[in-house]
């Protein structure tokens, strides 16, 4: 049975080697390094091991132009089938990300899996999987750790949650964020690129869609702010206790229990 | 090229100044040439400097028009220093900030290195970068032995008629091949550990500072005292918006005087000379590099069977005050393309039919520089006064000349002598200046 599995990828800001002034002469915050992120990365593995075992396709998909790397010719480097950029020059919060990789996937068209990372240091939170799997009406996990058995129509995945693991079972199609924790020596170990497909690859090009492309012109690309509602003021009393005082002291303890 | 195996005309090990050189020349010729570079990009592993143009220009007629060069250099100082002394010579020429700008230039190495790739690459050259070679692949045995190909980290192996190896000073990959291949020099490699940091600071700073016209550059060699019981010296470059400044100590000098390179580097800051040029700058990176300055007669036999070495991994560097490299690596570069060609034509990539590439460089300016300063390295080593008490003596003759006193100016000027020639040996003075005669 092949599986087609569809892979977001987004090059991340590298937090890693944070050393030095973080301003620059002019006062103002010097950019990061830029990488792969690694839990993308990570889902890209995956994804491909499925792909090597029970043959299928891997797309790639990501939104923007590359800044420092190229995460999605890293992805055909890597052995991906195809891959899809969707152009947007604004900065987009998590809901319109979210959209654009909905009417992304849909236009990719029938796939089994949706895989991403969980998490991304960028203040894109973790959200970006589940507003997905709304917007396709798939079944979501987040923190998943590994896929344990893929069969038609359906997907365990082990979590890793506090105190151990769960299993869970989810009806295909689905989008997994997965969180994997790489041990030393860990099979789940992203492959390198490979040198031949860099040859081969380098120029090959990359078909982008524009949001108007995708039918979504004119969508807000922000969320906006609809409203503020004061909490009421809390109203605390104070009262002084004198410490020289047992009696007082232990008055104290009583009122508080 | 089959999707199976890759098998191309010409492999070449390293995207720097001597591979790439090689790889367009190839290319432009119609040939399927693919270079292999171990860091993320061109360039990615090495540092800024000076670089001579002449034959770039040559390549690339005009090239300073399209590469990112930070700054022509119109002005040139050496200078020796005493512990809180200078003395410094101090030239330059208007015609050097004209075209073809003396063909000296300052560049920023990753930033011109990929540059320098792209030209390669539109000529129609493949460039696999992000990928490390581990060996060159040889078939045959005794004097049949021939390189075919790289080993690629990983499971991949790039096949080739030959494979140019230029893959830096102190380069693993053409090390092992020259040892197999029986390309291996008559004395082992002496290397230098090269230092270096740049520093940040706005580019009207640095125009006023070093005294330059904007767009025009200065390098500066620093001979003296920071660098005690060192075979080395000191350099500051300036970039468009940054200055590098570091040294290059020969490695046996550093480890014989106990010395930590960010100890020296440190010292070299401070030094009040030094210290002002890089006053309210912000440390941006810094880095290091290994400088093969053994001279002509560490030099490898540059062809074997199926493989020629080129620039730094050939040890074409010289390290006289003039300090050129990239110009010889590029140059080893034309000529090791020129010699593939050859070859191509007779059908034979064995040394044999490599020799031209060996003809050409022996006949070059290049070699006949290596050659000039043959003695250069067991000079310094054996003559230490020369980086040590010389330059200390010389920063004080004049400061002491000039120091005002009471005194009747017969009278300064004669223990300013005094001092200048304080414990030295005339007989060894005079020995030693005729000496480092061979210097310049």
């Amino acid at each position: 049975m092949s599986y087609h599995i569809i892979v977001v990828v987004r090059e991340v800001w590298d937090t890693r080697d944070l050393v030095g002034e973080p301003l620059g002469l002019d006062g103002v915050l010097k950019p990061l390094p830029r990488r792969f992120d690694p839990e993308d990365l990570n889902s890209l593995e995956q994804a491909l091991q499925i792909k090597d075992r029970e043959g299928g396709s891997v797309t790639v998909l990501s939104v923007g132009q590359p800044g420092e790397v190229d995460v999605l010719r890293e992805c055909l480097y890597r052995g991906a089938d195809e891959a899809f950029r969707v152009t947007t020059d604004e900065d987009l919060d998590t809901g319109a990300r979210a959209a654009l990789l909905a009417a992304a996937i849909r236009r990719i068209g029938a796939h089994d899996l949706v895989l991403l990372g969980v998490s991304v240091p960028e203040g894109e939170n973790s959200l970006l999987a589940g507003e997905l799997a709304g917007r396709l009406g798939h079944a979501q996990l987040t923190y998943v750790d590994s896929l344990t058995e893929l069969v038609p129509g359906q997907v365990t995945c082990r979590r890793e949650i506090e105190m151990g693991s769960e299993f869970v079972r989810l009806p295909l199609p689905a989008v997994l964020a997965l969180g994997v924790y790489l041990l030393k020596d860990d099979p789940r170990t992203p492959r390198a690129a490979k040198a031949m497909l860099k040859l081969k690859l380098k120029k090959a090009p990359i078909p982008e869609w524009s949001a108007a492309e995708l039918g979504l012109a004119g969508e807000p690309r922000r969320m906006r702010l609809a409203g503020l509602t004061a909490l009421p003021q809390r109203n605390v009393e104070t009262h002084d206790v004198d410490a020289g005082s047992e009696a007082a002291l232990a008055a104290l303890l009583r009122d508080i229990r | 090229m089959s999707d199976e195996q890759v098998k191309v005309d010409v492999l070449v090990v390293g995207a720097g100044p001597a591979g790439i050189s090689a790889a367009l020349c190839l290319a432009r010729r119609g040939l399927e040439v693919v270079v292999v570079e171990r860091g993320e990009s061109a360039g990615a592993k090495n540092m800024g400097g000076l670089l001579y143009g002449t034959v770039l220009n040559q390549l690339i007629p005009n090239f300073h028009e399209q590469a990112p060069v930070e700054r022509a250099v119109t002005r040139r100082r050496i200078v020796f220093l005493g512990p809180e002394r200078q003395l410094a010579l101090d030239f330059g020429s208007e015609a050097w900030g004209r075209a073809p700008f003396n063909h000296t230039w300052t560049v920023h190495r990753p930033a011109f290195d990929r540059w320098f790739a792209g030209q390669a690459e539109a000529a129609g050259a493949g460039l696999v970068e992000g990928t490390v070679v581990e060996r060159v692949l040889l078939e045959g045995e005794g004097a049949a032995r021939r390189a075919v190909g790289v080993q690629l980290r990983g499971e991949e192996q790039f096949r080739a008629d030959v494979v140019l190896l230029a893959d830096g000073a102190h380069g693993l990959v053409s090390q092992a091949a020259c040892r197999e291949l029986g390309m291996a020099g008559p004395k082992p490699q002496h290397f230098a550990l090269g230092v270096k940091e740049t520093i940040g600071l706005p580019a009207g700073v640095i125009e006023d500072r070093f005294g330059l016209e904007p767009g025009q550059g200065a390098a500066i060699d620093f001979i003296g005292a920071p660098f005690e019981n060192l075979i080395g010296g000191g350099f500051i470059y300036t970039q468009q918006e940054t200055v590098s400044l570091g040294f290059a100590g020969r490695l046996e000098s550093l480890q014989k005087a106990g010395l930590e390179p960010g100890d020296v580097l440190e010292r070299f800051k401070q030094h009040p000379e030094v210290r002002r040029y890089l006053r309210g700058g912000e440390l941006l990176e810094y880095s290091a590099h290994m400088i093969p300055e053994g001279g002509i007669d560490c030099l490898p036999q540059f062809a074997g069977n199926g493989a020629l070495v080129l620039g730094d991994a050939a040890g074409l560097v010289n390290m006289s005050l003039y300090k050129e490299g990239t110009n010889h690596a590029m140059f080893s570069g034309t000529q090791a393309a020129e010699a593939v060609l050859e070859a191509r034509e007779r059908g034979d990539f064995s040394r044999a039919g490599l020799a031209s590439y060996e003809r050409r460089m022996a006949g070059s300016a290049a070699l006949a520089d290596l050659r000039k300063y043959r003695e250069l390295p067991q000079i310094l080593e054996s003559t230490p006064e020369l980086l040590g008490l010389y330059p200390d003596r010389v920063s004080r003759l004049l400061v002491d000349y000039f120091t005002v006193t009471e005194d009747s100016k017969a009278d300064v000027q004669k223990r300013a002598l005094r001092e200048f020639f304080q414990g030295l040996s005339k007989l060894k003075l005079v020995r030693d200046l005729l000496r480092a005669r061979k210097l310049l």
